[in-house]
């Protein structure tokens, strides 16, 4: 049975680090305008994800896609 | 039924519907040549206004038209839709054109040797290619402008915005530039162009028309479909599309499904409900009265409630931000100054979102999925907004919805984000409400079916159009 659960608003510190590592990864260096607006759009997005993730669907729920051999 | 095109009367022809042209040129009235070389000159009077086209195939077209007309002097029976104009958004791979998808950075590929299966559909249907059209950067955008080519405009008033992604395509059709064009649609691309622009548009279910040749957004989500100035139209075209295709391994093996003949069928026994909550929220009266003209006209009045919508679009939009991003992550590398600021810091973001959460938005995609289709064992069609409001300005980047201000380029599509998550068929069904500003545009309705039921979303569509609530005339460019 889905559960609503509470979950914390993911910090802001935790975004910077998060959006930092992947561009590195990524070897992109982005100038500091670009890196504040992806930062906006990092928040954006991590704030669907509580949404999303504050639906506890249990271990039972596959994902949607499904390969087809 | 209409007169008869008239041979002589070129902006008649020009703006004629698919089907008023396809049975001209069957019965050998008009010939395709003509209908072609009326259209051209139009796209050359009318487009520099609009800037709904990247390329002009003129002399493609003009090939094709005359062996269509010569199989017609030869007595040979001529598809259903022989010597209909179309055109196409940018992202579908015309042979001999590079895919640019609304991108500078794609118009350095080399040009497609091949035809996107769409394309070759329809022209197997006898249409004519004449072109391709103006997109939002890689399809992330929902408002037709493009930092490459210039906006899109929206022929019933220039200053405003075409929407997007397809924006090209609603706009090349609301002006009469064809009387049919392709979109595709990954959290709105078709719906949103067919509301601001008013324009009559389907997106089909999700893996129902191939997308092979076509360049991507997010497999995930993404789908194909036509925008056209009538329902019938809609049905004509969405029926030579349909048919499987190994290019798209994502799509759902099925019967052949025509719609066409089903479309006077009426709403006698369909249960057609309003979709509430979440999709009475956030939007100016006039998306809210549209609705309720629909359904006023439908004689509808339950209301339904639709759960978990909100939740449902930010699941959406993290696929898209995900998947998105991982698609043009070489690129974001080796050309980012290439990009559109607006796309790439949203793309930029993507390559940051942590796995977990695209894997719990795709189980919530299943979850959603299955809720969605218990409430269809009640009802047989959701009535929606299309979009928060009519066109905006140009430019415009925020808005005022229920009190907050938001930003327009991602949410004038919040209302059809979360049907397009779960793939399900929508008719976009432009209405003229006489609430709010710029009342002299139009806003389009969601006309909302279970999957693979096409046919239902296009019947009540007919229905609105019958009655003159819905209607897509050519814009007065």
């Amino acid at each position: 049975m889905p559960t609503e659960i509470q979950l914390p608003k993911v910090g802001d510190a935790a975004l910077e680090k998060l959006l930092d590592g992947a561009l590195e990864a990524h070897a992109i260096a982005p100038q500091p305008e670009w890196r504040a607006e992806a930062l906006n759009n990092l928040r954006t997005v991590a704030d669907a994800a509580t949404l999303v993730r504050s639906l506890d669907l249990g271990d039972a729920e596959e994902p949607a896609p499904v390969y087809r051999p | 039924m209409n007169a008869p095109l008239p041979v002589a009367d070129a902006a008649r022809l020009a703006t004629a519907t698919a089907a008023e042209i396809a049975a001209a040129v069957s019965s050998g009235t008009v010939t395709a040549r003509a209908v072609i070389e009326a259209v051209l000159a139009r796209i050359d009077a009318v487009d520099p206004a609009v800037n709904a086209f990247t390329d002009v195939t003129a002399e493609r077209a003009r090939a094709r038209a005359d062996r269509i007309d010569a199989r017609r002097a030869a007595g040979e029976a001529l598809g259903p839709l022989a010597g209909v104009p179309f055109a196409v958004k940018n992202l579908f791979d015309v042979t001999g054109l590079p895919t640019r998808a609304g991108s500078k950075i794609n118009r350095d590929l080399p040009p497609a040797d091949r035809d996107a299966t769409l394309v070759a559909k329809l022209e197997a249907a006898d249409a004519v290619l004449v072109g391709a059209l103006n997109m939002g950067e890689y399809a992330y955008d929902f408002t037709g402008e493009n930092v490459h080519d210039g906006p899109s405009r929206n022929p019933r008033d220039l200053s405003r915005m075409s929407g997007g992604s397809s924006g090209g395509s609603g706009a090349a059709v609301a002006a009469g530039l064809v009387p049919l064009a392709l979109g595709s649609d990954t959290n709105g691309s078709i719906r949103v162009p067919s509301s601001l622009c008013g324009t009559f548009g389907l997106k089909p279910t999700y893996g129902r028309l191939s997308r092979g040749g076509s360049f991507p957004f997010v497999t995930a989500l993404d789908h194909l479909g036509p925008l056209a100035r009538s329902v019938a139209d809609l049905g004509l075209s969405y029926d030579a599309m349909q048919g499987e295709d190994g290019r798209d391994p994502g799509q759902t093996p099925r019967p052949f499904e025509p719609v066409s003949g089903f479309l006077g069928a009426g709403t006698d026994g369909l249960r057609i409900a309003v979709a509430g909550g979440y999709f009475r929220t956030r939007g100016l009266p006039e998306a809210f009265a549209a609705v309720d003209l629909a359904a006023s006209t439908l004689g509808v009045t339950e209301t339904v409630d639709v759960p978990d919508a909100a939740r449902a679009r930010a699941a959406a939009y993290i696929i898209t931000a995900a998947e998105g991003a991982s698609l043009h992550a070489g690129r974001l590398a080796a050309r980012p100054e290439d990009f559109d600021p607006a796309v790439r810091d949203r793309l930029l973001a993507g390559l940051a979102i942590p796995a977990s959460w695209v894997d719990a938005a795709q189980r919530f995609r299943r979850h959603f999925r299955d809720e969605m289709l218990k409430l269809f064992q009640r009802c047989d069609v959701l009535i929606a907004p299309a979009t928060p409001c009519r066109a905006p300005k140009l430019g415009q980047k925020t808005f005022v919805l229920d009190g907050e201000e938001m930003l327009v380029r991602p949410n004038l599509g919040l209302f059809t984000q979360p049907i397009s998550f779960i793939g399900l068929p929508v008719a976009a069904v432009p209405l003229w409400v006489d609430v709010g500003e710029a009342r002299e545009l139009p806003i389009a309705v969601q006309v909302i079916a279970p999957p693979w039921r096409e046919d239902l979303a296009l019947r009540v569509a007919a229905v609105l159009e019958r009655t003159g609530a819905a209607r897509a005339p050519v814009a007065g460019v």
